[in-house]
């Protein structure tokens, strides 16, 4: 039989309370599933690519510009990046001339980052940018 | 009190849907091919093919599941009158549409590497390009749809 006795919060345990619960969160933090770390590296490479690409278009003008298409697929590519913080900003390096190879060339590598997603929902994601990129500079298949 | 679905039910319900709805795309493809002049039905009827192969590919994976896949019915009835070239490519835009939703399911339900995965990614990839060649065809003026197959 247990008995109901009333919990004793003393001055030192009030004040450790708080450090306590920052240490759990930061155990959390390190302890992210590997699935998940490997589904932001996926993402993180994605996300890359697409903020090459719009910075591409905003140098390039091209008359017919796929911009906001781009800006979709960044902005689902970001929604789907897993908590805490956020995906890291791309080295910066010169906007690519060419946005029909750019896009061609990412075909593949968005299609294994789909293939390999450990969460269905940033597979579908990733699987679905390829094929718009795929829509965009590929013949019939 | 419910719970989520097993793994296993989800991808065999995907997979079930996606037979589903490449059996009333090759329904489907039929009609598109019969308003085209000889070339375009020539690439109809490939499309048609292929539509054909991808639900015999998805039935083969629920078959292997030791799931019977869902039985096709003879016809289908059309979303609207197809008349014309136009109303033929309309169609086919709309057709497309439904196997891309079909296979970001499948992508979405299929564990990483599978075989289910892959043809997955594969099948929205050649439903976003004849997607967009039918929009062409059809003449019509809207920009790509930036994310093929997503949901809303």
């Amino acid at each position: 039989v247990q008995e109901d006795r009333p919990v004793r919060l003393t001055r030192r345990t009030v004040l450790l309370l708080p450090l306590a619960a920052a240490g759990c969160r930061a155990g959390k933090r390190r302890r992210l599933p590997a699935s998940v770390r490997a589904d932001r590296a996926l993402l993180a490479t994605a996300i890359a690519a697409e903020r090459r690409l719009l910075a591409a278009y905003d140098t390039l003008t091209p008359p017919d510009s796929a911009r906001p298409q781009h800006a979709a697929h960044l902005a689902a590519l970001l929604a789907r990046w897993p908590a805490p913080g956020a995906p890291p900003s791309p080295p910066s390096v010169g906007a690519p001339a060419d946005l029909a190879a750019t896009l061609r060339a990412g075909i593949g590598p968005l299609s294994a980052a789909a293939l390999a997603a450990h969460d269905g929902a940033v597979a579908a994601v990733l699987a679905s940018v390829a094929a718009a990129h795929a829509a965009a500079v590929e013949p019939l298949p | 009190v419910s719970r989520p679905a097993a793994p296993g039910a989800a991808l065999g319900a995907a997979l079930g849907s996606a037979v589903r709805v490449e059996q009333q795309a090759v329904y489907a493809y039929g009609v598109v091919a019969a308003h085209q002049d000889r070339a375009d039905r020539r690439t109809a009827l490939r499309r048609l093919a292929e539509h054909e192969s991808r639900r015999d590919g998805w039935a083969a994976l629920l078959h292997a599941m030791g799931v019977s896949p869902p039985a096709g019915a003879p016809a289908y009835a059309l979303p609207f009158a197809v008349t014309d070239r136009a109303t033929a490519a309309a169609l086919a835009v709309r057709v497309e549409s439904a196997v891309a939703g079909a296979a970001w399911d499948l992508v979405a339900a299929s564990p990483p590497g599978s075989p289910a995965r892959s043809g997955a990614v594969r099948a929205l990839a050649d439903a976003a390009t004849w997607l967009l060649h039918w929009q062409r065809a059809g003449g019509a003026a809207t920009p790509p749809v930036a994310l093929p197959g997503a949901p809303g």
